[in-house]
């Protein structure tokens, strides 16, 4: 029984460090942010750091291109063209979520865990400004894979 | 492997139709139904500085078809940004606002002589009707 106890624990602190994101917080990274530029404006995405379905980490895509990972505990922000946006993750049900963005203006979406079909899924939702800037302080800088 | 112990379990204590009849169901109701809409196009964009601006008064709260609920925040400011045939269309100035079904859509409010009566989803040029029960008043005409 110990050693399954044991080995039960070294298993769940495993999980635990796999699942979750590291770097920066949002409060350290935030000076160091570059200021938007005249033309573009910046999308910030972030999840929270609920162990729920953290095994879950599916890429997130924006307009069909790979530009980070869902990480719980997590967040990265890009900086694009006024346009219109998609945003999806390869999650096991796809919820595309849809805006467009103007000059100098932020957008915040945020990363939700719901349960699927079979398995947890994580979805894309618009999040109002000052929601997202309570939630996304305590979160680590995960950067992004590809900018655009 | 737990599919297997499911399914032995479901087999042994012969309740194998009914958990069929609840995955069923939950097939059906995990996937929403897609927003219902069609295309639509969006005249007479007005200059932002010189557009009409309206405050909701008090929280609106409502379902959507799809069953997901929404709230239009007291207080918020919602700025004229043109026409439909269906009425005009008001973007938010201050907070956002999506519908949902399938997917989640960015929205703004279409209204009709001060009622809401559905949504203009600016990426898919459409406007999603509000179910003809909701009699929804947000402002004065």
């Amino acid at each position: 029984m110990k050693t399954f106890i044991n080995l039960s624990s070294t298993c769940l602190l495993a999980i635990a460090l796999v699942g979750c994101a590291s770097g920066p917080k949002y409060t350290e990274v935030k000076s160091s942010m570059p200021i938007l530029s005249a033309d573009k404006g910046r999308i910030f995405f972030y999840r929270s750091g609920s162990m729920v379905g953290s095994g879950i980490q599916p890429n997130v895509n924006l307009n069909g291109a790979v530009v980070g990972e869902s990480k719980p505990g997590g967040f990265f922000y890009l900086d694009v063209l006024p346009s219109q946006y998609e945003v999806s993750l390869t999650s096991e049900v796809e919820k595309k979520l849809t805006f467009t963005i103007g000059i100098r203006q932020e957008r915040c979406v945020r990363m939700s865990v719901g349960l699927g079909i079979l398995v947890y899924r994580v979805y894309p939702e618009l999040v109002e400004p000052a929601a997202c800037e309570a939630e996304i302080q305590d979160l680590s800088y995960t950067g992004s894979l590809k900018k655009q | 492997m737990w599919y297997i112990i499911i399914i032995y379990i479901m087999i042994s204590s012969n309740i194998i139709t009914v958990s069929f009849q609840s995955l069923l169901c939950i097939l059906l109701i995990g996937c929403a139904a897609e927003v219902k809409r069609q295309p639509e196009t969006l005249r007479s964009a007005i200059e932002e500085t010189n557009a009409e601006r309206r405050a909701i008064t008090a929280d609106v709260r409502f379902t959507l078809d799809s069953g997901y609920e929404r709230v239009l925040r007291k207080d918020t400011i919602w700025r004229l940004v043109g026409t439909l045939a269906q009425g005009n269309v008001y973007a938010s100035s201050d907070s956002v606002f999506s519908i949902e079904g399938a997917h989640v859509h960015e929205a703004y409010l279409v209204v009709n002589s001060g009622k809401l009566v559905g949504f203009y989803l600016p990426v898919e040029r459409s406007f999603a009707p509000l179910n003809s029960t909701s009699n929804i008043n947000l402002w004065e005409k």
